[in-house]
């Protein structure tokens, strides 16, 4: 009878401090979301060499029908470990058993071994043919990547001067995403950036446009921010252009969340037209369009 | 890559998380009582995954292997003090001649108008579970009201070869019944959870383990995740032990005691969805298993909770390990997998005659946690099961704090009590143990 009535002493006892434990931080105000009513600055950057404005417009111009279409390095299957064969399929190929392929010069594939939880760089016989032909010793990704658990290719962006884009997660221990530039000639990876995915699609970790003179530019995501349970965003989406003169790639804009983020666009007459949204309210999103100037920093 | 007899980690954590588009409203990030229409679910599990305007991100399995699958019923279930809503959904799948069956669960959803998935997580009283032993009250009973709903499907899961039971949260808690339940038939039943709270209580997971095949249970945490870590002891995982190989804990993407991330199937999906199975369990290596979490959190110093000094903290992180050696010799039940607090409670369990044995250093532990506690200083033959109770009390109160902030609240009007009670019914009984 005692440890009976101890028992429900204890659990009202418990109870009644749970409650006025939860409403006394109610009172407090405390709001786990509180940064972001803080303002963070973190304005739209357009770099100095654009020499131009970004400017709204009222709709987004219809798009060019002689836009190229910008494969991306093709995606394929290996099987194998040790000796590997590479193969085009048209089902859907999991990370762990994916490979890259680009062909700007002599054809090179990026594969995942599952095995070694690490991806190796193969010089390919033809792109035809998809058969290795010998591994290709690199440098290191960084002079940590020997202590990170994985590491694997997850989408390549074939460049202008024998380069690729190479998106890689790692685990340091924690789950990363990070691009890196591989110059084929050289057979050296560079980091280019730390990254995140799309925050409303989670396979996208760039898109690429390529120039008809050769220019490419890519749209990658990052600082990424939790508005509430399962609701995120990119705070930023990063544009850079890759040409011959610019190799290494310039961050032509870094747009805030602020103007939105990119839902579409296009680069027209030299100009680089978005269509962005501005979602965290969710009742009352906001749609826009711009349009920079690019004919400061583009090829003739 | 077909999915063999195994989803990988990206595909069940994709079900894991399109499972909550079945409730009402939830693609628009205003979720009710009731069922989402079928076409939005179509959509937002199998489909182009960009319906409503909530702003979720794209979980649809159209990007995965199992993208020919097909939609089977829509499930609800009873929450609360009878609230319906969607609860999730059935898909099946043919793959190398074999039939599977998925059955997907979705977690708590605390924004709902009358928090009936709050009283439901509230109800951690134990409740018996077929043969297996005593499971939550609350996982229970949402159990018991997704049977009508389950039903119609009975034939498709008698005729599968393979049933696939997935949920994250709460969820995760109903499908590791239902893949008991299954397996009762001895049916090959896979279960894959995140971010799961504990469904068993003492032996029961053991039961439970059991009848699925320790090999077909796929247990993913964070961390730091506290929803994992309710309800406390007598309450045990699935896999409790660090040396599980279906134990994939892995380290919290924000490693901050308060963040709420780490709960997030969005998280769980950057932690596990570029990985097959044996590099998550790769990666679960890195994390630190001993019973450290709370004194990790504590000596986070940009992430202080407020209610120790660094120097008690450092104290009780080497408290927490000594516990647990210490208990290594007294416990008969499995320990390994279980925090701090319970190693307290464990103590209180096997009660204070056989830990006087065990000589004066787990005293000056005790004093340096009495300390902590606020108790003023007592000497070692003082030690009274009422202190050690305060003791326990203090800790399971901030665990409390942490459980309740990591449930996604949006309104302050909205506050989940989950482990208030948890924590009230856990003392109570710990202490009749």
């Amino acid at each position: 009878m005692i440890r009976r009535t101890s028992n429900v002493i204890v659990f009202l006892v418990t109870l009644i401090a749970s409650i006025l434990t939860i409403y006394t931080a109610n009172v407090w105000g405390f709001d786990m979301f509180s940064f972001f009513s803080k303002n963070k600055a973190t304005a739209t950057f357009v770099h100095a060499s654009v020499d131009a404005k970004l400017t709204k417009l009222t709709s987004f111009p219809p798009k060019n029908q002689t836009e190229m279409q910008t494969p991306k390095a093709l995606k394929v299957k290996v099987q194998g470990e040790t000796s590997i064969t590479l193969s085009k399929n048209h089902d859907y190929i999991d990370t762990t058993q994916s490979a890259f392929v680009c062909q700007t010069g002599s054809p090179i594939a990026l594969v995942n071994n599952q095995q070694s939880a690490r991806f190796d760089v193969w010089e390919l016989d033809s792109i035809d043919s998809l058969k290795p032909l010998k591994k290709v010793v690199t440098n290191a990704l960084s002079s940590e990547s020997n202590s990170w658990i994985n590491f694997s290719v997850v989408d390549v962006a074939c460049l202008p001067e024998q380069q690729l884009l190479v998106a890689v997660n790692y685990y340091d221990p924690r789950s990363k995403i990070a691009l890196y530039l591989y110059d084929i000639p050289k057979k050296h990876f560079s980091i280019f950036s730390e990254a995140e995915t799309n925050a409303q699609n989670l396979e996208q970790y760039f898109t690429q446009k390529n120039l008809i003179n050769g220019e490419s530019i890519i749209i990658y995501y990052s600082d990424t921010k939790r508005k509430s349970a399962e609701i995120y965003h990119n705070y930023f989406n990063n544009i850079v252009l890759f040409s011959d003169n610019h190799p290494q790639g310039i961050e032509i804009l870094k747009l805030s969340i602020d103007d939105g983020n990119v839902e579409d666009w296009q680069v027209k007459d030299k100009k680089l037209l978005l269509h962005t949204v501005d979602n965290r309210d969710h009742k009352d999103p906001k749609t826009y369009y711009w349009s920079l100037d690019l004919s400061k920093v583009l090829i003739n | 890559m077909p999915i063999a007899d195994t989803l990988t980690p990206k595909e069940a954590a994709h079900i894991a998380t399109n499972s909550y588009f079945t409730l009402k409203d939830w693609i628009n990030k205003e979720p009710s009582a009731g069922v989402e229409s079928r076409a939005n679910i179509q959509n937002r599990v199998i489909g182009s995954g960009n319906a409503g305007t909530g702003g979720h991100a794209n979980t649809s399995l159209q990007s995965t292997a199992m993208a020919s699958s097909k939609l089977g019923n829509v499930h609800s279930a009873t929450t609360g003090f009878g609230t319906s809503s969607g609860f999730g959904y059935t898909l099946t799948y043919q793959d190398g001649g074999k039939k599977h069956v998925i059955i997907a669960s979705r977690g708590t959803r605390p924004e709902m108008k009358g928090v009936p998935d709050i009283i439901t997580d509230l109800r951690a009283a134990a409740a018996p579970f077929g043969s297996f032993g005593a499971v939550h009250k609350g996982f229970k009973r949402t159990f018991d009201s997704i049977q009508t709903s389950l039903k119609k499907d009975s034939r498709l899961i008698a005729d599968a070869d393979v049933v696939h039971c997935v949920g994250h949260s709460l969820g995760g808690g109903v499908a590791t019944l239902l893949a008991a339940d299954i397996a009762t038939s001895r049916k090959n039943v896979k279960l894959y959870t995140f971010g799961s709270p504990r469904v068993g209580c003492l032996n029961t997971y053991s039961a439970i383990e059991q009848a699925i095949g320790a090999d077909n249970i796929y247990r993913v945490s964070h961390d730091l995740d506290p929803i994992t870590l309710i309800a406390p002891y007598p309450y045990i995982h699935l896999q409790p032990r660090p040396s599980d190989p279906n134990n994939m804990t892995m380290l919290s993407p924000t490693g901050k005691l308060l963040s709420t991330a780490n709960h997030d199937m969005r998280e769980y999906i950057n932690s596990v969805g570029l990985l097959g199975w044996d590099q998550v369990r790769r990666a679960s290596n890195a994390v630190d298993h001993d019973n450290a979490l709370i004194s990790r959190w504590l000596l986070h110093d940009t992430n202080d909770a407020g209610w120790v000094a660094y120097a008690s903290a450092k104290t009780l992180s080497i408290l927490f390990k000594l516990f647990n050696h210490v208990l290594k010799g007294i416990s008969s039940v499995l320990i390994l997998g279980l925090t701090a607090v319970d190693l307290l409670a464990e103590i209180l369990m096997k009660g204070l005659n056989r830990l006087k044995l065990l000589g004066q250093k787990i005293y000056i532990l005790l004093k340096h946690a009495a300390v902590w506690a606020g108790i003023k200083a007592v000497e070692g033959s003082d030690f009274t099961a009422g202190i050690i109770k305060r003791i326990l009390s203090k800790m399971l109160s901030a665990l409390r704090d942490l459980a309740v902030n990591s449930l996604a609240f949006i309104s302050r009007n909205i506050t989940p009590l989950t482990i208030g009670l948890g924590t009230a019914w856990a003392l109570s009984a710990a202490s009749t143990l």
